[in-house]
């Protein structure tokens, strides 16, 4: 009895405890010295190994606290002077000599030089296999420091991506000799040399970055960026109005357009560097010509693909699916990645035109049978395509839909085979689908995206892993692929990947649907001087644009939290009404998948 | 001998969630490699080689055992995402889980007692009604909903509340105050959801206990009503309401994965979450150990715990 | 001095749109050092009668007639003065020990916690206190921590006695207390019963199904059918020369002292008593009466046959 009694008192107790938060005074936010930006984020950066980190958040968190050899110019993409202030090359292509910065020092005070390069290049070179950024060092074969200030890279053939060697620069007193330096987190506070060091960080909740007072630059205006983690992109949203965000990045349109009255809201609408795809499989085979998956065989004929491609309104996918934010794509890279991207003449841009679909159609036999469904030239079957995507992120299915009614006005009909991410995958990979709705986000340098189309990117066994996009194979691409590879002039690697774009364009295999805009918010009542990139129209909320951020001066902190009760309660429902709408996540941050 | 057919039983159902979990994250379709590695420059061989290197191309039965082995040593494998042991990743993400499900299983079991106990002992009064009926309209709101809601009113337009995260992100936050502040709205949040069934066991067990015997007994004996009511009718009330209370512990864990979310809550639904999307098969299969793990142990207690509460085990 | 008196007493429960009438106008009175024997078949109505006396019926039962204890009426008290009568004034041992102890108590604390709650004993008394009464109903002291499940179902009836004596009561309401005990222990707790009688003057309203425990300790004994009281009167002259067909048949059917079989059907007896619900008018037993005749259709009149004595049949001459 008693216990009983002293179990229910003890009850009664913790539950008064668990009120007490209810009771207690709120703590009032307290500003310490400087000014931090709040930066909402929609995923953690689960790894900061600098070998192996490539979620975007770690990108970004590399980004602003270790210096890269050479950075992207946000105006126009051309080569950044970071770590190197000079470089020439030999004759032969093979020698790259670069000249360093002087004076660059490690937060810790030691200095940076030549040496710790070499030393992080020659640790990326020997990497395992799962470190992917080796990539970026496979044609090296030597990498030396003659003196502190000179770098000297030999390469087995000429590179044409020496100024897009996108890995962070270590500080060889700290990470020589590891055993464990493929997995290893940076410290915190980091070593590092970049514009703001790493001071705290708690996954899943923040990230800490606090201004460097070794920067070898311009010392950072807002003395403190903080990453800060949401679920959602409405909690993010609601937590700006509270005035305890600042900057959030990937809204959707619906939450975009609900703020568009905020008098201390700036909204960015940046033209994407990213697109959405569909894929059209060819007929997938394996590298070594064998047959793999199970694509419908009236696709491997180009004229059918082309006929599809006609039927799509693209347009209507931008005012319906995306809310009216994105470009009609056409030309593999979007129009804004200058020099590299590569658009058809108004000529040669296969349109909206379902007549022209139908006519092709029409012309290569394939006759119209009941219920307005065309049958295959030499078969009985009526066609069928099956259109896979992936319902975790809200616009795949939507697309899904209009390109299902659009095909099937042209006899085309379309079976809807949503799927998860993976098993999205894995239909991908093994080529078990006719059609595929995918996305990618892109890097300055094309080079990696455009590797995805050659040959050797095609499975070696069947079911076997594969780097292809779409089983897209054409020698004449790959000679042209390899050629920009190798071309160290600027302006003649531009042409060459035109070319190669423009082939694969003539494939018609992935068929680029829109250039979905980038929408960014950002509290400009109290922050400003954002950067944008690619030039303007582009995205102000990335590492080359907080170092240049500050506040707007002689803030009055009035406390947004004023915010009226009816705009909150409209922002109630617009949560609701979105609710579910979570930030999907980017995987990788050179590219995105989307 | 009950404890050692108590300790067979969680056994045998652990090496189930042993098994199962296995399956579950083995089997799945999907390649986790090659979903992981997408948009990354990696060459085909490259892929080979990851894939040997999470032992991914052995036969399953080898997988299998070399998990098995793996797990005795304490070793739940490396998330293929962040690279790092999950193991670890669990013990980051446990304690903010537990904060929440244990504070809202004390508030939820506290205010279910309160109101369960008026509205089982007067059924159809005008408690019942009221009670019974809040009851039932939080137990059928969607978990988000609620969470919004909540947000909306009490943490954006009220402002009295922070509503993400478990700490202030200025430095020198993360106080005692400063988290229990934070917890407040997940915490009524998720205590509101589970705050049904206990309401609704306690009130039903309540309504039946108000007619055994020795409750008319106990009124017999000239004891005043709230006597009769707490020292003899609630105490035979909560068996039920324990066992529940401990079965439930478990698959509150499971249960928090939606306030966690809405909250940005950093516990263990939010790693799940993550792991999902990945996929990341090693920190799911972790949190799915986890998961079913608590459900299984947390029943096993009551089970232990129950027979010690309820004198009535003894006869027959 | 009388210390309880019921007249015209009426239970009845619902059943769907209608009434079960379990009890239908008793009077009975049990004064101060008397043992009262109520005896009747399973079902009569028995417990309705002695949990109606400190209104411990269900909410739903709907009580009418007159309850006097001790000269006040309980029919109208407030629950302040019932509560106040309830177990310092009068207590109740209750049908069916195997439910009514707490499961979650030990039995010490049930068996004191009324008179601490009447404020009879302190709190550091309390443990004595209820040792005592242990000792006093035949069970060793250290039962006390027990709970109820570690006692046989005779050691928890005995424990129900003692906490029946917790606030030593005027008045003692003992409903079936011997059913679960052997003939041995059966006959100690009547002598403990007839003793509480004898010597501390307590009134005992015994209710027995089984009439040679009654016939040993009770001074009066009224027996009921179908809700009636059909005969009362004097131990001796109800049992030795039984009025009644009902308590004819009764007597000749308890033969077996303490077989749980009698209390199901009286063996001589043939048929079953009435349903409850049934509001037909006439004698009860007739369907089942061997000297049933047309006139024990009408109105049957209660008789006085002899001192004390009343019997309700029209076979009976005054
Ligand atoms: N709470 C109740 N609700 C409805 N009917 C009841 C209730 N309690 C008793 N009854 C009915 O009233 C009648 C008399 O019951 P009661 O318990 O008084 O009989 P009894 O003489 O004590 O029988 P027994 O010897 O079996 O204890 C029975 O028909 C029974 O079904
Ligand atoms: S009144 Fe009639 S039926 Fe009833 S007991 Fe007497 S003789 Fe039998
Ligand atoms: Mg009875």
């Amino acid at each position: 009895m008693r216990q009983v009694r002293r179990a229910i008192c003890s009850l009664l107790v913790l539950g008064l405890s668990a009120a007490t938060p209810l009771l207690a005074p709120l703590t009032a936010h307290a500003e310490t010295g400087g000014s931090t930006l709040t930066v909402g984020i929609s995923a953690d950066a689960e790894d900061l190994n600098p070998f192996k980190a490539n979620t975007v958040v770690a990108s970004q968190i590399l980004r602003l606290t270790y210096d890269y050899l050479t950075d992207y110019e946000p105006a126009d993409n051309s080569t950044l002077r970071t770590l190197a202030t000079n470089w020439t090359s030999s004759p032969d292509k093979l020698t790259w000599t670069f000249t360093l910065r002087h004076g660059v020092t490690w937060s810790d005070g030691k200095p940076l030089t030549a040496k710790d390069i070499a030393f992080t290049y020659r640790a990326l070179k020997s990497a395992p296999a799962d470190v992917t950024n080796r990539t970026l060092v496979k044609t090296f074969v030597s990498v030396d420091a003659p003196a502190d200030g000179t770098l000297v890279i030999r390469t087995s053939k000429p590179t044409a991506t020496m100024l897009a060697i996108d890995a962070p620069i270590l500080p060889e007193h700290v990470w020589a000799g590891r055993t464990d330096m493929y997995t290893a987190q940076p410290a915190v506070p980091s070593v590092s040399s970049g514009p703001y060091v790493l001071t705290e960080r708690k996954e899943g909740e923040f990230y800490r970055l606090r201004a460097n007072p070794h920067y070898w630059g311009p010392a950072p205006k807002v003395t403190e960026i903080l990453l800060r983690r949401f679920k959602s992109v409405d909690t993010a949203v609601a937590a700006m109005k509270r005035g305890e965000v600042d900057a959030i990045g990937n809204l959707n349109s619906v939450q975009f357009d609900a703020l568009k009255d905020d008098p201390s809201i700036a909204r960015v609408r940046a033209s994407g560097l990213r697109f959405h795809e569909l894929l059209l499989n060819p007929g997938a085979r394996l590298a070594n010509a064998a047959p793999e998956g199970n694509g419908n065989p009236a696709l491997r004929d180009k004229r059918v693909r082309v006929a599809i491609d006609y039927a799509i309104d693209r347009q209507k996918l931008i005012d319906g699916v995306l809310g009216g934010y994105g470009e009609p794509g056409a030309g593999y890279l979007p129009a804004k990645l200058t020099p590299w991207s590569w658009q058809p003449a108004p000529a040669d841009l296969r349109g909206y035109d379902p007549a022209k679909a139908r006519q092709i159609l029409d012309s290569l036999g394939y006759r119209t049978g009941p219920g307005n469904v065309r049958i295959m030239p030499g078969s009985r079957k009526p066609m069928t395509l099956r259109l896979a995507y992936t319902a975790d992120h809200p616009v795949f299915p939507r697309y899904a839909t209009y390109i299902k009614q659009w095909l099937g006005d042209i006899g085309l009909p379309v079976q809807l085979v949503p799927a998860s991410g993976s098993q999205l995958g894995a239909l991908q990979y093994r080529g078990e689908y006719d059609l595929l709705l995918s996305g990618w986000g892109v890097d300055p340098d094309p080079d990696y995206l455009l590797s995805i189309q050659i040959c050797s990117a095609l499975p070696l066994t069947k079911g076997g892993p594969t780097s292809s996009d779409a089983f897209h194979c054409d020698p004449r691409y790959d000679a042209l692929y390899n050629q920009q590879a190798t071309e160290l002039d600027p302006a003649k690697r531009a042409d060459l990947v035109h070319q190669a774009i423009s082939r694969l364009y003539g494939d018609a295999i992935p068929l680029v649907l829109t250039n979905p805009a980038t929408l960014e918010v950002y509290r400009k009542d109290k922050f400003t001087g954002f950067v944008s990139r690619p030039g303007p129209g582009g995205s102000v909320l990335g590492y080359w644009s907080y170092p240049h951020v500050r506040p707007v001066a002689a803030v009055t902190q009035a406390e947004s939290s004023h915010t009226p009760l009816y705009a909150s309660g409209a922002a109630a429902l617009v949560a609701l009404a979105v609710a579910g709408g979570l930030f999907y996540r980017r995987r990788s941050t050179r590219h995105l998948r989307e | 001998m009950r404890a050692a057919r108590v300790a067979g039983t969680l056994l045998a159902r652990l090496t189930g969630v042993l098994f199962l979990g296995f399956a579950l994250f083995h089997l799945l379709p999907g390649d986790p490699v090659s979903a992981l590695t997408r948009g990354r420059p990696v060459t085909t061989e490259d892929l080979a080689t990851i894939r040997a290197g999470f032992g991914l191309d052995l036969p399953l039965w080898k997988q299998f055992t070399s998990y098995v082995t793996a797990l005795a040593h304490g070793d739940l494998g490396t998330s293929l995402a962040a690279h790092r042991p999950v193991a670890d990743m669990l013990a980051e993400r446990i304690g903010p889980t537990l904060l929440l499900t244990v504070s809202a299983t004390v508030l939820s079991v506290t205010v279910g007692i309160a109101t369960g106990v008026a509205a089982g002992w007067r059924p159809r009064g005008i408690g019942d009604r009221v009670g019974t009926g809040a009851a039932i309209v939080l137990w059928s709101a969607p978990t988000f909903w609620l969470g919004m809601l909540l947000m909306a009113i009490l943490g954006v337009a009220a402002g009295l509340f922070p509503i993400a995260g478990m700490r202030s992100t200025e430095s020198g936050g993360g106080g005692v105050l400063d988290v229990a502040h934070h917890l407040v709205l997940p915490c009524i949040t998720l205590a509101a959801v589970q705050y049904a069934q206990y309401h609704l066991l306690i009130r039903s067990a309540v309504a039946a206990e108000r007619h055994a015997v020795y409750v008319t007994l106990a009124r017999a004996k000239g004891l005043p009503d709230a006597l009769v009511r707490w020292r003899h009718a609630v105490p035979n009330a909560m068996a039920p309401t324990l066992s529940l209370v401990l079965t439930n512990l478990g698959f509150v864990v499971s249960g928090a994965v939606t306030v966690e979310a809405v909250f940005s809550w950093p516990g263990l639904g939010d790693l799940t979450f993550e792991a999902l999307r990945g996929p990341d098969p090693p920190v799911l299969h972790g949190t799915f150990l986890l998961l079913c793990g608590s459900v299984v142990t947390a029943d096993a207690i009551a089970d232990v715990v129950l027979r010690r509460f309820d004198r009535r085990g003894g006869t027959t | 001095m009388t210390l309880l008196e019921l007249d015209g007493l009426s239970v009845a429960y619902p059943a769907g749109q209608r009434w079960a009438r379990a009890v239908r106008g008793v009077s009975l009175s049990v004064a101060a050092g008397e043992v009262v024997g109520l005896a009747g078949e399973s079902g009569c109505g028995k417990t309705s009668v002695a949990m109606s006396v400190l209104r411990l019926l269900p909410r739903t039962a709907k009580v009418t007639g007159r309850i006097r204890f001790g000269g006040t009426d309980l029919t109208g008290a407030t629950w302040g003065e019932l509560r106040a009568v309830r177990w310092a004034q009068a207590a109740v041992v209750f049908q069916g020990a195997q439910h009514a102890l707490n499961p979650m108590h030990r039995i010490g604390t049930q068996i004191a916690e009324p008179a601490l709650r009447h404020g009879l004993v302190t709190r550091s008394a309390a443990a004595a206190h209820a040792a005592d009464l242990l000792q006093r109903v035949g069970l060793a002291p250290e039962l006390a921590r027990d709970h109820p499940h570690q006692l046989s179902g005779g050691q928890r009836q005995r424990a129900l006695l003692a906490t029946a004596l917790s606030c030593s009561p005027r008045l003692l309401i003992a409903d079936e207390p011997t059913s679960a005990l052997d003939s041995v222990s059966q006959a100690a707790i009547l002598g403990l019963l007839r003793e509480l009688a004898a010597e501390r003057g307590i009134g005992v309203l015994l209710v027995s199904h089984d009439l040679g425990a009654l016939a040993a300790v009770c001074d009066r004994i009224a027996v009921m059918y179908a809700g009636r009281i059909v005969e009362q009167g004097s131990a001796e002259a109800v049992l030795g020369d039984p009025a009644h067909p009902y308590t004819e048949a009764l007597t000749g059917a308890a033969t077996v002292i303490g077989d749980p079989a009698t209390r199901y059907a009286p063996r001589s007896l043939g048929g079953a008593p009435p349903d409850p619900l049934s509001t037909a008018p006439g004698c009860a037993f007739a369907p089942r009466c061997p000297h049933a005749g047309p006139d024990c259709g009408g109105e049957i009149p209660l008789r006085p046959a002899g001192p004390g004595r009343l019997v309700e049949c029209v076979r009976v001459a005054s």
